[in-house]
């Protein structure tokens, strides 16, 4: 997820897929580790950063998002990150609630008849002190609708840096049938749905002329080259 | 409509500054408040910190959303409002006075010609 913080500063729209190797909990940019890792309201097991040569037994692998909100756990979910310029056509206004409510509709058209958007253009409620995103309700959610109401199946947070926008998103498979092998094409409906005309793409593991500059951003912002490298 | 103060500058992306005694106080704008909302974390420089026109010398998180903080002067940071790190209430509640960031010495080329006065500030928000 390090390489959604280096696209913040690259010109031009990046969609981008992630997929896990092994399940990993992703934390916001500011939420306390310690209370990740020990809280007992948190959902996951204990957790520890990503790239640690000798893991502790039991644990969950950690990274650290450059976005804001709480903890998400990914490995079965469908992961997706959109960054571009902010304000632009795509999204005119800056204001983190208008960018919210317009991309939670646009998720929810992907899997329209099963999703929809909570709705409402509104602040967000605080959750600082919620460890864990799917907990909580959220205006910007994805729901689907279950025998006792709606039910979280995407969240959203986002990243504003100069004149660009991070979003990164995190939808539940199970909930919205969302099947890999469908990925590709739901990653360029989505595109479509924001207005974007067709690019370039790259599938498979990150390039190696990558790397250099990833683990640099790491250390820079994180202070440890090996965290983040999820 | 959000209030503009005549007193001071500010930059596209809604930061202030105000000249006081040979410093710079640096804020975020009544307008950005309101638009960021509720406010939980904030990551500002140490004193002693240089800080870049135009280049992010924070961090800021209103609930799910992270964003940067752009700096209106080049100097050094004299003096950091140490009480918005336990909480950001006064950034939303008074951001032109108790809300301020950061105090700066200002650098020879402090980039502070280049900030919009109030006026034209104002219309970009007119027009936003």
């Amino acid at each position: 997820m390090a390489l959604d913080d280096l696209l913040l500063d690259q010109p031009g729209w990046f969609l981008r897929l992630t997929r896990w190797r092994q399940p990993v909990v992703s934390l916001g940019r500011f939420q306390s580790w310690p209370e990740s890792c020990t809280d007992e309201r948190s959902a996951f097991p204990p957790i520890h950063p990503a790239g640690e040569v000798e893991p502790p037994p039991d644990t969950l692998a950690a990274v650290r998002r450059a976005t804001g909100g709480g903890a998400i756990l990914h490995g079965e979910d469908l992961t997706l990150a959109i960054a571009g310029d902010c304000p632009s056509p795509v999204f005119p206004h800056r204001r983190p609630t208008a960018v919210a409510h317009r991309i939670s509709l646009l998720l929810a058209r992907l899997f329209e008849g099963r999703a929809t958007s909570r709705g409402g253009e509104v602040q967000e409620a605080s959750m600082q002190h919620i460890t864990d995103c799917f907990l909580r309700k959220s205006p910007s959610d994805v729901v689907v609708e279950g025998t006792e109401g709606s039910i979280k199946a995407g969240g959203i947070a986002l990243a504003f840096r100069q004149g660009r926008v991070l979003i990164e998103a995190s939808l539940r498979r199970d909930l919205l049938d969302a099947q890999p092998d469908n990925d590709l094409q739901q990653l360029h409906r989505l595109g479509l749905f924001l207005g974007l005309k067709a690019g370039s793409s790259s599938v498979g593991d990150l390039p190696l002329q990558w790397q250099g500059p990833l683990a640099r951003r790491v250390e820079q912002r994180f202070g440890d080259p090996h965290w983040n490298h999820g | 409509m959000s209030n503009v103060p005549t007193d001071r500058q500010y930059l596209s992306s809604h930061e202030w500054a105000q000249q006081v005694e040979g410093v710079v106080v640096v804020g975020i704008s009544e307008h950005a408040a309101e638009e960021l909302g509720e406010l939980v974390f904030i990551e500002l420089p140490a004193k002693g910190d240089e800080v870049v026109f135009e280049t992010q010398f924070g961090e800021i998180e209103s609930v799910k959303a992270v964003s940067g903080l752009n700096s209106p002067v080049t100097g050094k940071v004299v003096e950091v409002n140490q009480e918005l790190i336990d909480s950001q209430a006064a950034i939303s509640d008074s951001p032109f006075e108790d809300g301020w960031l950061i105090k700066v010495e200002p650098a020879i080329d402090s980039g502070l010609d280049l900030l919009l006065d109030h006026k034209t500030y104002q219309a970009q928000l007119d027009g936003s």
